[in-house]
């Protein structure tokens, strides 16, 4: 009987026993599926914050760099730079208080600005001659060594172009062209690339036709030659835009190939934008005497500082005018946290908007 | 009969065995709300929607047309009711169109807050009351300038600058003399109701 009760009990502590293995079991395998949850989750979010700092900063001081820009009454370069150091500065400041809150640490400071000018005439009445102390001038230039250049458009009165109806009875209709079209005259090292405009009166059509280098416009065979190579913008509307950059040009604005070659082939070297017969003198068939050969706006920003002989004052209505802007920054950023140390990046910034 | 209390006596050894193993297994159960890594998950997941959310905003350009949203004459956020913030919904623009398809319908509040520069107090623009303990959060940076005009209908033509009421919330951070009227972080926190 005695060895009946010590079965019983020894039935009973093994049970027991079991049943706190398997409790163990339960708890040692909930440690690892929380051990491996936590070994396969992203350590932190750190990296990508500093990534996203270097994203802001770039956002912001472009705004910063508008600003600047905006409210720059004067054409004075160390006024602009000025403002915009100081609200660098002040945003710098503010950015470190606002992440230390966060256990963040980030400071930001001016590298290197670059300075640019604004050239623009927003008269659409006056003709392209030069202004300021070379007032009148008809071959004039706008700008020498420049690299790089935000927009490039001009918005040109279409009545005003050189109306080259009838001039196939002329004996050499090419050369009165090339002397008395207006043209946009882009020289770089590699050569000269000449933008002509001018129009059909009869038929109401505007045209751009651009010389290559080392090409020439009398080698053609002729006014019909000229014209249908050249980008053509219909009879409808008052003025023709010429764009650059995007490039386009028309009353309406339609891709024009021929002007590709700025973005192409000009802009990254070092280059000078003149004009050329804004207003010549030139009598005959369609040559009204002296006249203007184009009329209308245009705006340019440019990456140096423009020579500011042929502009007037820096004033908003005075036409044409040029006024300095910073035109790009490099500002130096930090970034620290626990565990990551982002650092002394280059960060690049241009403007956006000119107004 | 002594076969029969082994019978027995081994029956009940297997039910406190199966006893312990249902104990055991309740006792380690997940819930949505209980301290385990499932809500890690959610809070993680919580708090990169209220980063994105920021994101959106930010790169739409409506995150600061939001913080620039205020009524100048009633001296609150552009058709806030009753108090100077939104207690009922979200701001009826485009940053508050973002928040609201991305947390709406899930049992989640919203809290947006604005700290101005220049250790001002934080200015509420949606209130939804106190967040709970599990409450996770985003921010980004804002750049108002002197310049920056409101963005309420019919107040568009007001700069920060010249407001009358909006400068009592957001005041100018007068530390400098550059263009830059006040740096406002914009804070989303989010937590399950």
């Amino acid at each position: 009987m005695a060895d009946v009760k010590a079965r019983g009990q020894l039935i009973l502590v093994t049970g027991l026993l079991i049943a706190v293995v398997l409790i163990g079991l339960a708890l040692v395998v909930n440690g690892a599926i929380y051990t491996e949850n936590l070994s396969t989750r992203e350590s932190s979010d750190e990296p990508r914050e500093a990534l996203e700092q270097r994203h802001v900063t770039e956002g912001d001081v472009q705004s910063l760099i508008d600003a600047a820009n905006r409210n720059a009454t004067t054409d004075d370069y160390g006024m602009v730079r000025g403002d915009f150091a100081d609200g660098l500065t002040q945003w710098a400041d503010s950015q470190r208080v606002q992440k230390l809150l966060t256990g963040r640490f980030v400071s930001t400071g001016l590298n290197s600005t670059t300075e640019g000018t604004q050239i623009r005439q927003a008269n659409a009445s006056r003709n392209f001659t030069a202004g300021g102390s070379l007032a009148g001038d008809s071959d004039w230039t706008l700008v020498e060594n420049t690299t790089d250049v935000g927009p490039f458009v001009l918005g040109i009165d279409r009545a005003s172009l050189l109306n080259i109806t009838d001039f196939d009875t002329l004996s050499d209709p090419l050369a009165a062209v090339s002397d008395n079209a207006f043209h946009v005259s882009v020289e770089t090292p590699s050569g000269t690339w000449k933008v002509y405009m001018f129009r059909d009166g009869t038929a109401g059509e505007v045209y751009l036709y651009v010389v290559d280098p080392g090409d020439d416009l009398g080698a053609l065979s002729g006014i019909s030659s000229l014209v249908s190579n050249s980008c053509v913008a219909g009879a409808t509307g008052s003025s023709a835009t010429v764009d650059f950059r995007e490039p386009q040009f028309g009353t309406d604005a339609t891709d024009c190939p021929e002007l590709g070659f700025y973005n192409t082939s000009v802009v990254g070297a070092d280059h000078d934008i003149h004009y050329r017969n804004a207003r010549t003198s030139a009598t005959g068939l369609g040559l009204l005497g002296e006249a203007d050969r184009a009329r209308g706006t245009y705006e340019v920003v440019v990456d140096t500082r423009a020579d500011r002989t042929p502009y007037y004052g820096p004033d908003a209505d005075a036409s044409p005018r040029a006024r300095s802007i910073i035109h790009a920054v490099t500002v130096t950023a930090a970034f620290r946290s626990d565990g990551v140390v982002h650092g002394s990046d280059e960060i690049e910034a241009e403007w956006s908007v000119v107004q | 009969m002594r076969g029969q209390a082994y019978t027995l006596e081994s029956v009940i050894a297997a039910v406190l065995i199966v006893t312990s193993l249902v104990f055991a297994l309740q006792v380690t159960a997940v819930t949505p709300l209980s301290a385990s890594t499932s809500n890690q998950h959610i809070e993680n997941q919580q708090r990169a929607s209220a980063a994105g959310v920021l994101t959106a905003a930010e790169e739409a350009g409506v995150l600061k047309d939001a913080v620039l949203y205020w009524n100048d004459t009633a001296g609150e956020f552009g058709e806030a009711e009753r108090r100077i913030y939104y207690t009922n919904g979200e701001p009826p623009n485009e940053f508050g169109n973002i928040t609201d398809r991305s947390f709406s319908g899930r049992g989640l509040a919203v809290n947006v807050l604005l700290y101005p520069g220049n250790g001002n107090e934080a200015v509420p623009m949606v209130y939804r009351g106190e967040p709970s303990d599990n409450a996770v959060s985003a921010s980004r940076t804002v750049v108002l300038f002197d310049d920056d005009t409101l963005t309420a209908p019919g107040h568009e033509s007001i700069t920060v600058e010249n407001a009358g009421t909006y400068g009592k919330y957001i005041p100018e951070d007068t530390g400098n003399s550059g263009s830059v009227y006040n740096v406002v972080r914009v804070e989303v926190v989010v937590w399950r109701m």
